[in-house]
């Protein structure tokens, strides 16, 4: 190699060198963003394993408040995995409904009525004993990751808890909240916070989540407060009394033909 | 006046014209009010209304957990009053009623059958079946109900109604009857059930949104109001009048000014024409005004001939008009203006019958004669004026 061709070759190294060092901290940044993208993935599908049970039976108490005052009721929710849950209400004024949720409908018995009711369209707007919970909030189907699309927001603090900030949104239109905000805490992988957002951005329901507990090694939150950001003077308390999981429950439960019982 | 014949006649009949629409308008008006509330009363609030202040306050909200409390001893305690001749409960309330799959909306009413006016009106048909035993769960329909659903008397039909505990509740209804109502508000999407069942159903327990009061005959309701929120002894309930219970009547009445434009309106245009007439009559008779003005008669009594002609046309045309309107009335009043077949459908909601009865009091009828004449008077009044102003000497030398 002469003079020339050495002097070229220095000259390509040393411009390749000065590349990588500007480049570096743009690389870091952008392993940072998929780092902090992975973990609020992973966070979610942490958060969903939580909620995951063969079967599951609770027992849980809702006091409603408006500008009227507070009306209570209790009810036992059987589920099982694949998404079917049926609500009876055991005590308060609307004692022996029962919802059925059945491969994504929902399905309403009343004592006094003689058929069941197939709640559709408008109708899963009604919300769930005068609650600020809707019929379409249980209408839900597939995993968080398959219906909404994760991302970081960042890492806050919620009441002493390290908390991973994320942001849901819908992959179609089909979702009944069209963006979500959750605070998960980041130990427990719980939502203590949630927010949740219609199509057009606003922010319609405030869910605040506490009393953490483990049952059979996942955690559930036994104390949520609802809140309807669109009324003023309305909130939701819903209590989990106990709960039971992994322990069989009888077909019939999960039949709408034998909603009677 | 019957110096030009054919200008007497059309002046006359300008007038006549006036007269009998605004007599038709007034009438067709006065057949709505009275319609409107004649309904009111028996559907809605009776002669004094009482619900629960906090419902009335957030009506917006329909708060059913606030009805009339302990309503049966207040019924009861209102009949004892010697200003009332009865009162009844009623709750009204929306219902969705399930039919394959689909949510309708309804009216559902919660009334007393045996005290209800509305089924005590004679207007009321029960085309089939027949009133529904106290506290069963036997409906009556509408016939407009009936027909959409297809029901039968003896069909059951399942409804849902958001309750007083702001949750949710199911009941499965048998029609029990199907009616014809007058009133347009219930001609369709209504069905008809026990009150206390209502209550139940509503978990209202045995209390009623309302309570109608119906006076005796000669009392007047704002001097009753004071007696009966006496009798109740409760500031937690709203005691009213009817015509102070009703925003849609009290919208109505103000239309009433309205009409009242339209009238004007109408006699106005008549006015042009005794005021063209009497001017041309001036005109032509500008030399017989000037030879009574040579012969010493006064200003005034120029002015007076003039008047005395615009008001004899406007009398008689103003007579004829209203007895034209009169005739109409009659037949009209008797017979019924169909409502519905006119899209009726349109005044649904504001509480008028299928078919109206106009009709015009006989003190409207002296009103519209005399407003006829007046105006006649005031358009005769300027070209009398001027044909007083005359002077004999100019008048005679006109050729």
């Amino acid at each position: 190699m002469n003079d020339m061709q050495k002097r070229g070759a220095i000259k390509t190294v040393a411009a390749l060198f000065t590349c990588a060092i500007a480049l570096a901290p743009a690389r870091a940044q952008d392993s940072a963003a998929r780092d902090n993208a992975a973990r609020a993935e992973s966070a979610v599908r942490r958060m969903e394993e939580n909620q995951t049970f063969s079967t599951s039976v609770t027992k849980l108490k809702l006091d409603v408040a408006n500008s009227f005052g507070v009306t209570s009721n209790e009810f036992t929710t059987y589920s099982r995995k694949g998404g079917d849950v049926l609500v009876v209400i055991t005590a308060g004024p609307d004692r022996g409904q029962k919802v059925l949720r059945q491969k994504g409908n929902i399905y309403l018995y009343y004592p006094d009525a003689e058929e069941v009711i197939w709640l559709k369209g408008s109708a899963l707007k009604d919300s769930i004993m005068g609650s600020d919970f809707s019929y379409e909030d249980l209408t839900d189907e597939g995993t968080v990751t398959d219906r909404y699309a994760v991302a970081y927001v960042g890492d806050e603090t919620l009441d002493g808890s390290p908390c991973i900030r994320v942001t849901l949104t819908a992959r179609t239109r089909n979702e009944t909240y069209a963006k979500q905000e959750l605070w998960i805490d980041a130990r427990l992988f719980v939502a203590r916070k949630t927010i949740l957002y219609s199509a057009s951005g606003k922010a319609m329901r405030q869910l605040l989540s506490d009393d953490i507990r483990s049952v059979s090694g996942k955690n559930a939150a036994f104390a949520n407060v609802m809140k309807d950001l669109l009324k003023k003077n309305s909130e939701t308390k819903m209590t989990i009394v106990s709960m039971e999981v992994g322990n069989p429950i009888p077909a019939k439960y999960f039949n709408r033909e034998e909603l009677s019982w | 006046m019957w110096r030009n014949r054919s200008r007497t006649i059309i002046t006359a009949s300008a007038v006549l014209f006036s007269a009998l629409v605004v007599s038709l308008v007034v009438g067709f008006e006065e057949g709505f009010v009275n319609d409107m509330k004649a309904n009111i009363k028996s559907d809605l609030t009776g002669d004094i209304r009482i619900m629960n202040a906090t419902y009335v306050a957030n009506a917006r909200l329909a708060p059913l957990g606030y009805s009339v409390p302990d309503t049966s001893q207040a019924i009861e305690a209102l009949r004892a009053n010697p200003v009332v001749e009865d009162a009844t409960p009623r709750t009204e309330f929306g219902v969705a009623v399930y039919r394959s799959g689909d949510r309708i909306p309804c009216r559902a009413c919660g009334v007393d059958f045996a005290t209800s006016r509305t089924f005590s009106n004679p207007a009321t048909k029960l085309l089939s079946g027949s009133l529904p035993a106290p506290l069963s769960t036997g409906v009556v329909i509408t016939a407009g109900l009936a027909d959409e659903l297809k029901l039968s008397v003896g069909d059951k039909f399942t409804a849902i109604a958001r309750t007083a505990t702001n949750g949710s509740n199911g009941k499965t209804f048998r029609v029990a009857g199907i009616a014809l109502l007058p009133n347009t508000d219930y001609a369709n999407r209504a069905f008809f059930l026990d009150w206390r069942v209502a209550g139940d159903f509503l978990r209202m327990g045995d209390n009623a949104l309302s309570v109608q009061v119906f006076l005796k005959k000669g009392v007047d309701e704002d001097e009753a109001v004071p007696l009966i929120k006496k009798t109740l002894g409760s500031d937690a309930l709203d005691v009213r009048a009817w015509y102070n219970a009703n925003g849609v009547f009290a919208f109505f009445k103000m239309a009433g000014f309205m009409y009242a434009i339209i009238a004007s309106v109408f006699y106005a245009l008549a006015s042009t024409v005794i005021f063209n007439t009497t001017m041309m009559s001036v005109l032509e008779r500008k030399r017989e005004i000037g030879t009574l003005g040579a012969l010493g008669l006064a200003p005034r009594r120029i002015v007076a001939l003039f008047v005395a002609e615009s008001l004899e046309i406007s009398s008689l045309g103003s007579a004829a008009g209203l007895l034209l309107g009169f005739a109409i009335l009659g037949v009209a009043g008797r017979v019924g203006f169909d409502v519905s077949s006119m899209g009726g459908n349109s005044v649904s909601g504001m509480g008028f019958s299928q078919v109206i009865f106009p009709s015009l009091s006989p003190d409207k009828y002296l009103f519209i004669f005399l407003i006829g004449v007046a105006v006649s008077l005031v358009a005769g009044l300027l070209p009398a004026r001027m044909a007083a102003r005359i002077e004999p000497a100019e008048a005679l030398a006109d050729r």
